[in-house]
C-alpha cells in the first residue's frame, strides 16, 4: 500500500519535472491583431508567396508582375515592393490585406528595389536602361529617372537617406547619387563587375563587390570624416564575391566568395580583410543575427546552410536543406532561418532552439514550405494590423 | 509527501521511480524521433554520380552552362576535334556531374540524339562571351554544322549562335547590358516571335516603351527555345525516350584556356 502510494505521488512529480524540462517556448501573444508574414518572389511563377511564420504555413500566393525578383518591405507602413524584371514594373502589396494594390511602371530589366528608412522613397536601378527610377512611396508614382552607367544591377539607399549607391556592372563603375537633389554626385571607377553594395550604418561608407575582379570596393561617402565621395581602397577576398553580409553594428562585413568556397571577414574601419575560411561549396548569401553572434551562409553548390560563430571564429555545424539554396532571412525573433531552395522551389525552416543534454542539436529542421518555382527573394515584415483593417474583424488575409 | 515518518525508500522504490524517469524519457526521445521522421531528409545520392561505367537514362540539363551542338554521329571524331585529353566512356548521370555540374573542368560528348552530338562542359562555358564562337565556326568546317548556346542567370548572360561550313551565320549575345547581334533572325527565331526590348533603340527614350507587353527579355527560357527549334532542347533529354549509352568525357588541353585556379 506504501508503495503504491509512493508510486501515486511519484508520477505527477516526474511528470511535472519532464514538463519542466522538456517544454517548448511558447510562442508570445502579441494579441490577433499581430501579423509576421514572410514574402517569397517567384521567378518563374510569376507569384509571391505568403508565410505565415506564427504557423509556419501557406498563407496567400499573389499574381504580380512577369519574373518577380528583388522585393522589400516598407519599415514605416505595412507595404511590400516587388519589381517585376520581365515586365518592367514594381507591385505594392498591401501587406494587411495581401492583396497588390498598385503597380507602378519603371524602366528596362529591373532587378533590386531598395526603401529608404523613413518609408517615403524606394529606388530601382534599371539594368536594360542605365539609369534609376525613383519612387514616391506616397504618391505611388516615378518622380525621376536618374541615368547612371551601363548595366546598373543596384541601387542602395544610405541609412540616413541622403545618397543612393549605384553599381554599374556594365562600365566597372559606381555612381553616387545626391537622394534630395535627386543628381548625380560622383561616378568613380572601381573594380570589374561590381554589383553587391553594402552601406555602413553610419552612412559613412560604402563597400562595392566587384565579382569580376574578386575584390571588394570601399568607397567614402560625403556624410563620413572624408566629406567627399571617392574610392578609398580595393580589398582583395576570394574569388567571384557575390554577396556582402554587414553585421547589424557595423564592425564586420562577410563576403561570401562563390568561386573559392570560402567567405572573407572584412574589418569595416580600417578597411583590411580579417580573415578567410572555407565554409561550403558556392557560398551564396549570409545573414548575421541582430546579436552579432552567428553567421548563417547558404551553400548552393552543396545545398546546405553553414553556420558559422562570429565569437568563436568557426563553423559549427553545417544543415542540410533543399536544392540549390540561396537568399536567407532570420524571423524577427531569430529563432527561425528561412532558406530558400532555388532549384526544388521551396523554403526550408530550420529552428534554433536551446541545446539540451538529452538534445544537444542546436539546429532542426522544422518543415520545408513549397512555394514557387525559382525563388529569388524573400523579405519578413512583422506589424499590427492599423485600425482601418479592424472593420473587418481582423480577418483580411 | 505521502511517506509516513519514519518510513525510508526501499531500493524497490528507487528502482519504480527510475523506471519511471527512463519511460520518460524514453517518450520523449521517441517523440522527437516521429517528428523528425516527418521531416524532408536529402535524398540517396543518384546511381552513377560515382560510376562511370553505370548507364543511366539521358540526364536533362540547359542552366547556368553552355554546349555545342554538332551535326553528327561520330563521338570519337568531335572528341577529336574538341582536342579532349583522354577521352573516356561515361554514363549520362557521370558524365553530365563531372562536365555540368562540378568544377572539374571536363566536356561530356554525349551520344547521338536524332542526328545530333551535344558537346558541353564547364570550359566551354568559360570563354561563352570570346572564343567560343570561334570553334564552333571552326568545327563546323568538319561537321558542316555547328551551333553554340549558353546562359548564365546570375549576370543576364544569353547566347545562341550557329555557323554552317566555316561560315558564321548567326549570333545573338546578351550580357551585363551589352547585346551584340550578327545576321538576321533566322525563320525558326522568327516563328518562335521574339520581340525584345532594346534599351539602344530611339523608342527607349520614351517611359511608355517600358510598358509594352509585346516585348521580353532574351534569357536562359529564351536559348532553351532556340535550341528546340534548331536542334535539340538538352531540358527535356529525359522526355526523348533516348537509350542508355555511354558517351564521351575528358579534360581539355592544348587550345582551351587552363583550368581557373578554382580551390
Amino acid at each position: 500500500m506504501r508503495k503504491l502510494l509512493f508510486i501515486a505521488a511519484l508520477i505527477p512529480v516526474l511528470a511535472g519535472l519532464g514538463w519542466w524540462y522538456f517544454r517548448e517556448q511558447a510562442l508570445p501573444d502579441y494579441g490577433p491583431l499581430y501579423r509576421e508574414y514572410a514574402y517569397v518572389t517567384n521567378g518563374k511563377s510569376n507569384t509571391v508567396s505568403v508565410i505565415d511564420l506564427r504557423t509556419f504555413a501557406l498563407a496567400k500566393t499573389i499574381p504580380v508582375g512577369s519574373e518577380p525578383t528583388g522585393v522589400a518591405a516598407n519599415g514605416k507602413k505595412n507595404e511590400i515592393y516587388v519589381v517585376n524584371t520581365g515586365s518592367n514594373n514594381v507591385s505594392i502589396i498591401d501587406a494587411e490585406s495581401n492583396t497588390v494594390v498598385a503597380t507602378i511602371g519603371v524602366h528596362g530589366h529591373p532587378y533590386f528595389i531598395d526603401v529608404a528608412e523613413d518609408g517615403k522613397r524606394a529606388y530601382v536601378a534599371n539594368s536594360g536602361s542605365a539609369n534609376v527610377s525613383v519612387i514616391d512611396l506616397e504618391k505611388r508614382m516615378v518622380i525621376g529617372n536618374i541615368r547612371v552607367g551601363a548595366a546598373p544591377g543596384l541601387a542602395r539607399v544610405s541609412p540616413d537617406g541622403s545618397t543612393v549607391v549605384v553599381s554599374n556592372r556594365g562600365d566597372n563603375t559606381v555612381t553616387v547619387i545626391d537622394a534630395k537633389l535627386l543628381r548625380v554626385r560622383a561616378t568613380l571607377p572601381v573594380c570589374q563587375q561590381p554589383e553587391e553594395i553594402a552601406i555602413l550604418p553610419d552612412s559613412s561608407k560604402a563597400f562595392v563587390a566587384c565579382s569580376g575582379s574578386s575584390q571588394v570596393a570601399s568607397i567614402a561617402l560625403q556624410s563620413g570624416p572624408q566629406k567627399s565621395d571617392r574610392l578609398l581602397a580595393l580589398l582583395d577576398v576570394g574569388h567571384t564575391p557575390v554577396s556582402l553580409t554587414l553585421k547589424p553594428d557595423g564592425g564586420e562585413m562577410i563576403v561570401c566568395n562563390f568561386d573559392s568556397d570560402s567567405i572573407s571577414i572584412i574589418e569595416t574601419g580600417n578597411d583590411e580583410v580579417g580573415s578567410s575560411l572555407e565554409i561550403g561549396q558556392h557560398p551564396s548569401r549570409g545573414a548575421v543575427t541582430l546579436d552579432n553572434s552567428r553567421l548563417y551562409v547558404t551553400n548552393f553548390g552543396s545545398n546546405s546552410v553553414a553556420v558559422y560563430d562570429i565569437d568563436m571564429g568557426r563553423r559549427i555545424a553545417t544543415l542540410t536543406v533543399g536544392s540549390r539554396p540561396d537568399g536567407l532571412a532570420l524571423t524577427p525573433n531569430q529563432n527561425y532561418l528561412l532558406v530558400l531552395d532555388t532549384q526544388s522551389g521551396d523554403v526550408t525552416v530550420i529552428q534554433k532552439r536551446r541545446a539540451r543534454k538529452l538534445e544537444p542539436t542546436e539546429y532542426s529542421l522544422l518543415t520545408l514550405i513549397p512555394v514557387g518555382m525559382q525563388p529569388n527573394a524573400v523579405v519578413v515584415k512583422a506589424f499590427m494590423i492599423t485600425k482601418s483593417a479592424q472593420k473587418f474583424g481582423g480577418r483580411v488575409e | 509527501m505521502m511517506l509516513y515518518v519514519g518510513e525510508t525508500i526501499s531500493p524497490t522504490d528507487l528502482l519504480i521511480g527510475g523506471g519511471l524517469l527512463f519511460l520518460a524519457v524514453l517518450y520523449r526521445v521517441w517523440r522527437a524521433n516521429t517528428r523528425r521522421r516527418g521531416d524532408p531528409v536529402p535524398g540517396p545520392r543518384p546511381p552513377g554520380l560515382d560510376d562511370r561505367a553505370l548507364l543511366t537514362p539521358p540526364v536533362p540539363f540547359g542552366y547556368k552552362t553552355a554546349w555545342f551542338a554538332i551535326r553528327s554521329t561520330d563521338m570519337q571524331g568531335v572528341a577529336a576535334a574538341l582536342r579532349l585529353v583522354d577521352p573516356q566512356p561515361a554514363g549520362w548521370q557521370y558524365g553530365i556531374w563531372h562536365s555540368v555540374e562540378t568544377r572539374d573542368y571536363q566536356i561530356f560528348v554525349m551520344p547521338p540524339i536524332h542526328g545530333w552530338i551535344l558537346a558541353a562542359g564547364l570550359p566551354i562555358l568559360w570563354e561563352a562571351d570570346d572564343h567560343a564562337t570561334e570553334r564552333m565556326v571552326k568545327l563546323s568546317e568538319k561537321f558542316g554544322e555547328v551551333q553554340f548556346f549558353g546562359s548564365m542567370r546570375v549576370s543576364g548572360v544569353a547566347i545562341w549562335a550557329r555557323a554552317r561550313n566555316g561560315q558564321l551565320l548567326r549570333r545573338f549575345y546578351e550580357g551585363d547590358g551589352n547585346r551584340q547581334e550578327f545576321g538576321e533572325q533566322t525563320a525558326e527565331e522568327k516563328a518562335l516571335g521574339f520581340k525584345f526590348f532594346d534599351s539602344s533603340s530611339p523608342e527607349s527614350k520614351d517611359p511608355e516603351y517600358w510598358k509594352r507587353k509585346d516585348l521580353t527579355y532574351p534569357g536562359e527560357d529564351t536559348v532553351l527555345q532556340v535550341a528546340a527549334v534548331w536542334s535539340v532542347d538538352p531540358s527535356r533529354l529525359d522526355q526523348m525516350g533516348l537509350p542508355q549509352e555511354a558517351g564521351l568525357l575528358g579534360g581539355v588541353g592544348e587550345g582551351w584556356e587552363p583550368k581557373p585556379n578554382f580551390p
